[in-house]
């Protein structure tokens, strides 16, 4: 059964998405790339369950410690606010990182900024200059090592 | 449940479609014998490989993620490692582990088989290094090795069937460390096409990915080297069939084996029967073989069965280097290796020794998620550079020692726990050794030395990660005395003549190295005694 966000808990995962990875000068943030990653993996039990634990306990926290809604807190704020919850639930924590970690780096958008190197691997694979046979030169000058039996 | 009692009767029955079960298939069909195998696993078709997919690297969490419990395919069984430093690690399906190994192909020294001869501890092979150069020939023949001879840590081997892979910049600036330090290292046999090898095998095009499966088939795996020729020569496989028990006629042999496919019952007979089920299966298998002749389980007159389970207890040493190393670029598992503190030298306080294998990094997702040491980066306002520092700037190396066999690890039955089939799942017991701990502290040591020698800004330690049971050794080991060992120097059980065992179970010691080079020789070796003895088994 597909289990869905109300618009605020919508919103709320995406600024979270964005505490775990935020925007850079040359990357862009979590919720402009894996959202649609997140939420579908969602569905997965125990994610949704662990997912709106985890919201709530954020917008708790938001109110209690600073008076206001976790969205209008500044980025700051945000990310101190979260690593007290991350010290607090860290499974539940770790497996929404790993989440965002997932969708964010399997973006097709994501791997192309990160360059070639990052790309997927098959079928052009990368390339090495050949073997180097003197390379083991000062190596076979050891001579037997091996323990005779 | 009604049974099928399937109508052929093999002259060989083989458990196990893997590295060992393969070789032996192969060995025997070639030279005219009925040879029939069951596996509880299917056939991976490279179309089941991620590789080429934007989201590949997801696929190392999920469907081929290396150990069962966490990737919980049909063909998969629980194992209940909660009283174990280390998780057992294995793939079911033909071609068994090799289909997501890395390939590193290293043989025993000649000293892992005089053991107790040469160091007073554990106990000797019934057989030498010697006995078994035949067969790793032949071996490395089938799988397809690339490397170079000349070690100084090895006697002297025929050429090798490639040459080496390429070192890449991250090989070239360790070894650069090793040298400096006046080190032994020699570049990885890797049972890797470096070149168009044997059948449609393209040559390895360093995408670093191998442990997901090679598209190219470059990567050798017991599925494309051994099965094609064996099943030209009529050998017969049967896959998701799941082996239950073994079943003793009145003379103490086994008649026949019961097994589930498709949830049906069959059973089988067969003349002869092999076991490669890996070091937990192949245990698992014969404890849970009871009958009146054998309360203990199968083969199991000693109680050995399952005792002396040896890992290969790890530690991943990681140096990060201010410059791109292309870490990415090359095979997983394979760039040089050193065997320096390989042999036993009494002034370190410990017996025996250790390999540092130098290994490849792979995508940004493993990167992200901690690479080898597998704790995620920093999330926040420092994520991307930190993710900048690490990409293609690490070099890994796992010291990789050896274990000795205690009794006390072991595989047991687990009173509870089973498979999708009803059959009891097994339990892991282990805990590392003293002399493992003085020698992964030593490792740890060496391999920080040899990655500053070599440039890194940064060194990082994983010590004992869970996930690295992947050699699985010892639990039917073999001997010459019925009541210290499980089979006698052939892999044959010193009590049920027609029973052999061909997988790691049979290993009285464990190396310091990869084992897979090892097994499939010795694998080979029964097969051939097997050949020659056939009128009279």
């Amino acid at each position: 059964m597909n289990q869905t966000l109300s618009d605020i808990q919508s919103t709320l995962l995406k600024s979270l998405m964005d505490v775990i990875i935020p925007d850079s000068e040359h990357m862009p943030n979590a919720s402009s790339v894996a959202t649609q990653y997140v939420e579908k993996e969602l569905q997965k039990p125990p994610h949704f369950d662990n997912l709106l634990k985890l919201i709530n306990k954020t917008e708790q926290s938001a109110r209690s410690k600073y008076g206001r809604l976790f969205s209008e807190l500044t980025e700051n704020e945000k990310e101190t606010l979260v690593r007290t919850i991350e010290i607090e639930g860290q499974n539940m924590f770790q497996e929404f990182v790993n989440l965002v970690y997932n969708g964010y780096y399997t973006n097709p958008k994501v791997v192309e900024l990160l360059g070639p190197d990052a790309g997927i691997p098959q079928p052009k694979g990368f390339s090495n200059p050949p073997f180097n046979p003197n390379i083991v030169d000062r190596v076979r000058t050891l001579g037997p090592k091996y323990r005779s039996i | 449940m009604t049974k099928i009692s399937n109508t052929d009767k093999p002259d060989i029955l083989i458990i196990g479609a893997g590295a060992t079960g393969a070789a032996v298939a192969w060995s025997l069909s070639t030279s005219g014998i009925d040879v029939m195998c069951l596996d509880q696993g299917d056939w991976v078709s490279t179309s089941q490989y991620h590789t080429e997919e934007p989201a590949w690297e997801l696929s190392r969490w999920s469907d081929f993620h290396a150990a069962p419990n966490q990737r919980n395919l049909p063909a998969d069984y629980p194992v209940n490692d909660d009283e174990s430093d280390i998780a057992p690690l294995m793939y079911n399906g033909v071609g068994g582990s090799t289909i997501h190994w890395g390939a590193h192909f290293p043989r025993f020294h000649p000293s892992d088989f005089k053991v107790r001869t040469l160091d007073g501890v554990a106990d000797d092979f019934p057989y030498t290094y010697q006995d078994l150069v035949p067969f790793f020939d032949q071996n490395d023949h089938m799988m397809g090795v690339s490397g170079l001879d000349g070690d100084p840590f090895y006697p002297s081997k025929s050429p090798r069937p490639m040459p080496p892979l390429a070192l890449g910049m991250l090989g070239e600036t360790v070894a650069r460390g090793f040298d400096q330090l006046g080190w032994h290292w020699w570049p990885s046999d890797a049972a890797i096409a470096s070149t168009p090898y044997a059948e449609e095998r393209l040559p390895c095009n360093y995408g670093s990915s191998c442990d997901l499966g090679c598209t190219r088939k470059a990567k050798a795996s017991a599925d494309i080297t051994y099965w094609p020729p064996a099943i030209r020569s009529g050998a017969k496989l049967i896959t998701g069939a799941r082996v239950s028990e073994l079943l003793v006629s009145d003379d103490g042999n086994i008649k026949s084996v019961l097994y589930y496919k498709n949830g049906q019952l069959h059973e089988q007979s067969a003349k002869l029967v092999v076991l490669a089920c890996n070091g937990v299966g192949t245990p698992r298998l014969l404890l849970n073989s009871t009958s009146n002749r054998f309360p203990q389980g199968l083969a199991n007159g000693s109680g050995l069965v399952g005792k002396n389970l040896m890992f290969h207890p790890a530690a991943f040493v990681t140096g990060y280097f201010d410059e791109n190393l292309q870490s990415n670029h090359g095979s997983v598992s394979n760039s040089i290796y050193s065997h320096q503190f390989y042999e036993t030298e009494n002034t370190r306080g410990f017996v025996r020794g250790y390999q540092l294998q130098v290994t490849h990094g792979s995508g940004p997702l493993w990167q992200a998620r901690g690479g080898t040491k597998g704790s995620p980066l920093p999330w926040g306002s420092e994520h991307h550079d930190v993710f900048a520092s690490r990409f293609n700037k690490s070099l890994n190396i796992v010291v990789l020692t050896e274990d000795l066999p205690e009794e006390t690890n072991q595989v047991i039955i687990d009173p509870t726990l089973k498979d999708s089939d009803g059959i009891p799942a097994p339990k892991i017991i282990y805990k590392v050794g003293e002399n493992t701990n003085k020698m992964l502290d030593h490792g740890i040591a060496r391999a920080k030395e040899v990655l500053i020698a070599s440039g890194a800004n940064e060194v990082e330690i994983s010590r004992l990660p869970k996930f690295a049971g992947w050699h699985l050794m010892g639990t039917a080991r073999t001997g010459v005395n019925p009541s210290t060992s499980v089979v006698n120097s052939w892999g044959q059980s010193h009590e049920v003549p027609n029973l052999f065992i061909v997988d790691g179970s049979v290993l009285v010691t464990a190396g310091a190295v990869n084992v897979t080079s090892t097994i499939q020789a010795i694998a080979l070796r029964t097969a051939e005694y097997i050949k020659q003895n056939r009128n009279n088994l």
